[in-house]
């Protein structure tokens, strides 16, 4: 029998949106201006009409529509898609805040819901109250909370303040103490609403070993987060949203590149930015006038296998003369990291139109590279943008063979297999 | 240390039926799997209850209400003694008015003051305890739309902290009785002996307003109004025994706070007894218990979209 912890079918969430008429909170005059069609509504809703067949549909809108899946236990889910795409719903439908219109959902275990950090705190009690508070609110038993306290208190880092009222306390220690109550929650499944961004860095990964840890006892997590990477990292599976439907469900890194590329579209085709001189002498020195993403053959293209190699050629226009310029091609993945420059022989130039073709393999993990072009010379200190074009890498080699092993892991993708002998 | 009951109390603990209409082949075969699942699904008909499950979340009651405990009585300078001095300078403002400028008289010529004082204390904790439940939901939105438990515990819990105040405000009137009032006798221990009854009115009454303002604020305004109107209606600031015979007397009879304030003056200062007939106010307010948490759970699985 398959250990299936969370069972959705056709779910869906129907939300009355605020136009004018039908707000979200009525007064009482509209109910009793609205009291003949009220009367009329529910006489047809006993008479086993079904209600809201005559609700205008502009004031509706559908959060979360179909939606089928099931969870195993231990999985970790990443939900990826875009701001109101029905992520939040979905949580709050497993984990029982809101009752779908349509479907339902099968939930078994103890539910532990992190939809936001810190919900009940309150800012005049200290943080010892709080740790109560909280934890009572996410579901811990009295004497639970009594035995993790002091694991509660360490894992957030402010031994020092626990008995100072949290009003006094800064923005982190705050989030520091809720997720620590949190993390010591103790459910089946976690739902965890993108709430990992806080706290500074060295308490992120501290949650993530938390999360990591969770995953080894058999608890099944979902996770609703922004950063993509962090769900590729993660996750053992992943849906994609959209519209409030399922598009997707499938390993994190496809899911994952398949949601990048759709967002940021896989044109070849780019716009053509200007270079301009940084301040205080703002001036535009020039623009890109095309970039050509092309295979070895020069032929142009956007997708490419690992291993194969990839020309760019950059055209560029110069308005003013620039002495011992250089230029240079970037490789920039969308969460913004600089994977490589490389730069062009330097030279004088005058007015007119350049090209340059840079030249590099795609050793690259299953991944979406933005191109970033560079430019400088004597006159232009550096000038650098990065979203001028748009390479996507496949995560299969040119004979169609797959890395092996975990390839999901890691950016840099090497072919060379070294053997194993005896020592 | 893990639950076998899942925490998620507003979900239906059940499986469909065979025979469920709202359950297809397939949907009972892909639940067969999953054995002590909760479901959430499309809320119909009448909910149950689960006042079980209320008492499973007892120590949540607990700590959200002494949470509205400890905010109040923190950065207060004087602490408690507002709960005292509050309803003090209430006594004296009635007794200027109604004992000394307008001349009524206290049954057996209780000094007016302390006359007032006993029934004013039941009332101040009625009308906290009233608004503390019907303020409930709408004063939490964040639990609501975050978290998940049963509705009922947020009216529950704000009755918590009413009865630090009551509990008070019950000491001095005890001290004011032994200092002016007659003899006491052993009736001074049944004064708690009547508070129930003001806790059950206000929680049967404030859980209506509760479930109702959610969806409709006016239930705000409408409260003070309310309150103004019910505490003139009940002998608090007068005698009973001053309302002329008729159809308001009658009325008088069938409100629960009367039967409260008269029964604490009663005990207190020995004055005449509540009229058996007051009593009959009590079966209204268990069906106004009743229906009101069969409404509240009726219209709770909204709460976390409107609120």
């Amino acid at each position: 029998m398959s250990d299936v912890v969370i069972r959705a079918q056709r779910l869906g969430k129907l939300y009355r949106i605020g136009l004018r008429e039908r707000q979200a909170h009525q007064t009482l005059r509209t109910v009793l201006s609205d009291l003949p069609r009220t009367a009329w509504r529910w006489m047809r809703r006993w008479s086993g009409q079904p209600a809201g067949t005559r609700k205008r549909p502009d004031n509706l809108l559908w959060a979360l529509s179909d939606v089928s899946f099931e969870v195993e236990r231990g999985q970790i889910l990443g939900v990826v898609g875009p701001n109101g795409s029905g992520k939040s719903t979905l949580l709050k439908l497993i984990a029982g805040i809101t009752a779908p219109t349509e479907g339902w959902i099968a939930t078994r275990g103890r539910i532990g819901s992190l939809l936001e950090v810190g919900t009940g705190f309150h800012t005049e009690l200290t943080g010892r109250e709080n740790v109560f508070l909280n934890g009572a609110i996410l579901g811990m038993k009295a004497s639970e909370i009594r035995q993790r306290f002091d694991e509660i208190v360490e894992f957030s880092g402010i031994e020092r303040f626990i008995d100072t009222p949290v009003k006094r306390y800064s923005s982190g220690m705050y989030t520091r103490l809720a997720f620590a109550v949190a993390a010591h929650l103790d459910p089946d499944i976690l739902l965890v609403d993108e709430v990992l961004a806080v706290g500074d860095r060295a308490f992120q990964r501290k949650c993530l070993s938390r999360i990591e840890n969770l995953r080894e006892t058999g608890q099944t997590i979902f996770l609703v987060t922004h950063a993509t990477a962090t769900i590729q990292r993660y996750c053992t599976r992943a849906i994609r949203l959209e519209n409030g439907r399922v598009i997707a469900i499938g390993a994190p890194h496809e899911i994952v590149e398949h949601y990048i590329q759709d967002v940021d579209g896989v044109s070849g085709r780019h716009p053509t930015p200007f270079i301009e001189v940084p301040p205080p002498d703002t001036k535009t020195l020039g623009q890109v006038v095309g970039i050509l993403v092309m295979d070895d053959e020069d032929r142009e293209r956007a997708v490419f296998r690992l291993g194969e190699p990839i020309r760019v050629r950059l055209t560029f226009e110069l308005d003013e003369p620039c002495r011992q310029t250089v230029v240079a091609l970037g490789l920039v993945t969308f969460d913004g990291v600089w994977l490589t420059t490389q730069w062009s022989e330097s030279c004088d130039l005058g007015r007119g139109r350049y090209q340059v073709t840079f030249e590099f393999d795609a050793q690259f993990n299953s991944l979406s590279l933005q191109i970033g072009f560079g430019l400088s010379s004597q006159d232009v200190p550096v000038h650098s943008q990065h979203d001028l074009g748009k390479v996507v890498i496949q995560n299969v080699f040119t004979d169609g063979s797959r890395p092996r092993g975990d390839a999901s892991n890691g950016v840099v993708v090497s072919r060379s297999r070294p053997g194993i002998s005896p020592a | 240390m893990k639950l076998e009951t899942p925490l998620d109390a507003r979900v239906e603990q059940t499986t469909f039926q065979v025979g469920d209409a709202r359950a297809s082949e397939a949907d009972r075969d892909a639940l067969r799997s999953m054995p002590g699942a909760s479901i959430n699904r499309p809320p119909k008909g009448w909910p149950e209850l689960q006042l079980r499950q209320i008492w499973a979340h007892r120590e949540l009651i607990w700590f959200l209400g002494m949470r509205d405990v400890l905010v109040r009585y923190k950065q207060m300078f004087l602490g408690g003694l507002w709960a005292v001095m509050q309803p003090l300078a209430q006594m004296a403002l009635y007794a200027l008015v109604f004992g000394y400028i307008a001349k009524l008289k206290a049954e057996n010529d209780l000094p007016y003051g302390v006359f007032i004082f006993a029934a004013l204390v039941p009332w101040q904790y009625f009308a906290n305890s009233m608004t503390g439940v019907s303020m409930s939901l709408v004063g939490n939105p964040g639990l609501l739309q975050k978290i998940a438990f049963p509705r009922l515990v947020l009216p529950f819990s704000s009755l918590i902290s009413p009865i630090v105040d009551l509990t008070l405000a019950t000491a001095i009137v005890v001290v004011m009785v032994l200092f002016y009032g007659p003899t006491p006798s052993w009736r001074i221990l049944l004064i708690p002996a009547f508070y129930p009854l003001a806790t059950l009115t206000a929680f049967a009454i404030g859980l209506w307003l509760a479930a109702i303002n959610v969806r409709y604020r006016d239930v705000q305004h409408l409260i003070p109004f309310a309150m103004l109107f019910w505490f003139f209606m009940t002998p608090v600031v007068y005698s009973k025994q001053l309302v002329p015979h008729g159809v308001l007397s009658i009325l008088l009879e069938l409100n629960p706070m009367q039967l409260v304030t008269t029964g604490v003056r009663w005990a207190a200062l020995g004055t005449d007894p509540p009229r058996l007939m007051s009593f009959l106010s009590i079966p209204g307010v268990l069906l106004i218990l009743v229906s009101g948490l069969y409404f509240f759970r009726r219209s709770e699985s909204s709460f976390a979209d409107v609120v």
